[in-house]
């Protein structure tokens, strides 16, 4: 009988136990040291099946509380000093508890750790499933956009319904194209930010001309801003980086395509590249339409894009600032993005001088 | 007298090729708007004979633009198709609970697109 309510009391400790709040934290504690003062103070004499009793309980609390170790502990003390407070025990049980003590609070705290463990990586999976879901879902989204504009243009014109060289027909091959370019941009910065993520795509870096560099980049968007009459004038204050050549080229060659992209005709984009302490900083300064203050940190996230007919109209992935971000964080560096206070946007960031990989 | 359609979808070339595909498969007059605000103000404005709507919108989104159009006496009984990519069962029996004339999936065949649109809305 008695050991049948004692496994009552198990489950009912339990019951508290499985809510949560700090409050019934705080009195499923209260109750497991009660329970196991009563334990002790009614059970006659204590036998090893009764500490061994304490220490499963009191474990089942740590477990499902997941308290600090500290309230387990508290708890175990009030268990001991009630029977002694209120059942006249003497010394020698003292001693005898003394002995157990210390043995539950190691049994607890070991319980407790590995439950926080099992909790905290139940939690990073059901994390990460989550992000993964999440891409996968706005992924499909995006391949599918510019695939069904693909479908439903080539299927008017497969079916003879649009003359192919009518101004609608033209019309029709034109997004027809513009989609399949855009498909092919999104699988290659797809497999560029996947290959830098999984670490299967590296960084090297090595001593590296900072002018070479930064030509390397103007060259690459020459023929863009040229279209858009845009300019870009360089102020290099630094002669050499330590850096991934090839990466930290893709890096400032999407940022000065994003300026050009948002930059009005006729104005001129500066590249900086600055000493500071011990870094490196890069500037990208543009007189653009500017982000507005509550994106400049969502930008950097996977197909942000500030507007969505940016996709369209100015034909980015959405994908250029994410590989960015990945590239100068696995530098060691930071990248960020301000308002400029005349208008237009300032892209900064930094490589450490001593690269940190 | 052709009828009339507003498509309400983000995404500009989508818009061009559905009005394009509903205009010479079935002969339906079809107006566009990018945004489920700019939609509801035209469908207010001007009711339309059905509306086309994207599910996937930022801002607002199908669902959303739907309560809207339904919350107003101007717009409440106009027939709504949904357009999204495909959905699994579940997604559809949730959105034909919000009182939809049907679902037309992405990517569509553009050459059914209109027969489907007339079928579904009881115009054939």
């Amino acid at each position: 009988m008695l050991t049948l309510r004692r496994v009552g009391a198990v489950t009912a400790v339990d019951r508290v136990l499985g809510s949560s709040g700090v409050w019934s934290r705080v009195a499923g504690l209260l109750l497991v040291a009660l329970v196991a003062a009563l334990v002790y103070a009614t059970g006659g004499h204590r036998s090893h099946f009764e500490d061994l009793y304490l220490l499963v309980l009191v474990s089942t609390a740590a477990f499902h509380a997941s308290a600090r170790f500290v309230e387990i502990a508290v708890a175990t003390l009030i268990a001991i000093a009630l029977p002694f407070a209120y059942a006249g025990w003497s010394r020698d049980d003292l001693s005898e508890l003394l002995v157990a003590a210390p043995l539950w609070l190691v049994a607890a705290g070991i319980v407790h750790v590995r439950t926080q463990q099992l909790r905290r990586s139940r939690y990073e999976q059901a994390r990460a499933q989550q992000v993964r879901e999440q891409f996968v879902s706005v992924t499909s989204h995006e391949l599918r956009t510019p695939l069904t504009a693909i479908r439903g243009a080539i299927g008017l014109l497969e079916a003879g319904l649009v003359d192919p060289a009518s101004e609608k027909g033209k019309r029709a091959l034109a997004i027809a194209s513009e989609n399949a370019d855009r498909l092919v941009r999104l699988v290659n910065d797809l497999l560029d930010l996947e290959r830098l993520d999984s670490g299967r795509l590296t960084i090297v870096p090595a001593p590296t001309l900072t002018d070479r560099m930064v030509r390397e980049a103007i060259d690459a968007v020459g023929p863009l801003a040229s279209e858009a009459e845009v300019r870009v004038e360089t102020e290099i204050g630094v002669d050499e980086v330590v850096c991934d050549r090839d990466r930290i080229v893709q890096t400032l060659t999407n940022l000065l395509t994003n300026s050009v992209k948002f930059s009005p005709p006729g104005s001129t984009i500066r590249l900086q590249v600055a000493d500071a302490a011990d870094e490196v900083v890069f500037r990208v300064i543009d007189h653009g339409r500017g982000i507005p203050e509550h994106q400049l940190e969502a930008v950097f996230e996977r197909f942000a894009q500030v507007d969505v007919d940016d996709a369209r109209s100015k034909g980015g992935s959405g994908l250029g600032l994410p590989i960015c971000r990945t590239i100068v964080q696995q530098h060691g560096g930071t990248i960020w993005a301000e308002r400029r206070s005349g208008g237009g946007t300032t892209m900064t960031f930094t490589l450490p001088r001593v690269p940190s990989t | 007298m052709s009828r009339r359609i507003l498509l309400i979808d983000d995404n500009a070339d989508l818009r061009e090729i559905v009005q394009l595909a509903l205009e010479v498969t079935a002969d339906i007059t079809v107006s566009s708007a990018a945004s489920g605000r700019e939609g509801i103000e035209i469908a207010r404005r001007d009711p339309p004979d059905a509306v086309l709507l994207d599910v996937k919108m930022p801002d607002l989104d199908g669902p959303e633009t739907l309560a809207q159009l339904r919350a107003d006496p101007r717009t409440a009984d106009l027939p709504v198709l949904f357009i999204t990519a495909a959905v699994q069962p579940a997604e559809r029996e949730r959105y034909e609970a919000l009182g939809i004339a049907g679902i037309v999936e992405k990517p569509f065949d553009p050459v059914r697109i209109g027969p489907t649109v007339l079928a579904t809305l009881g115009w054939a």
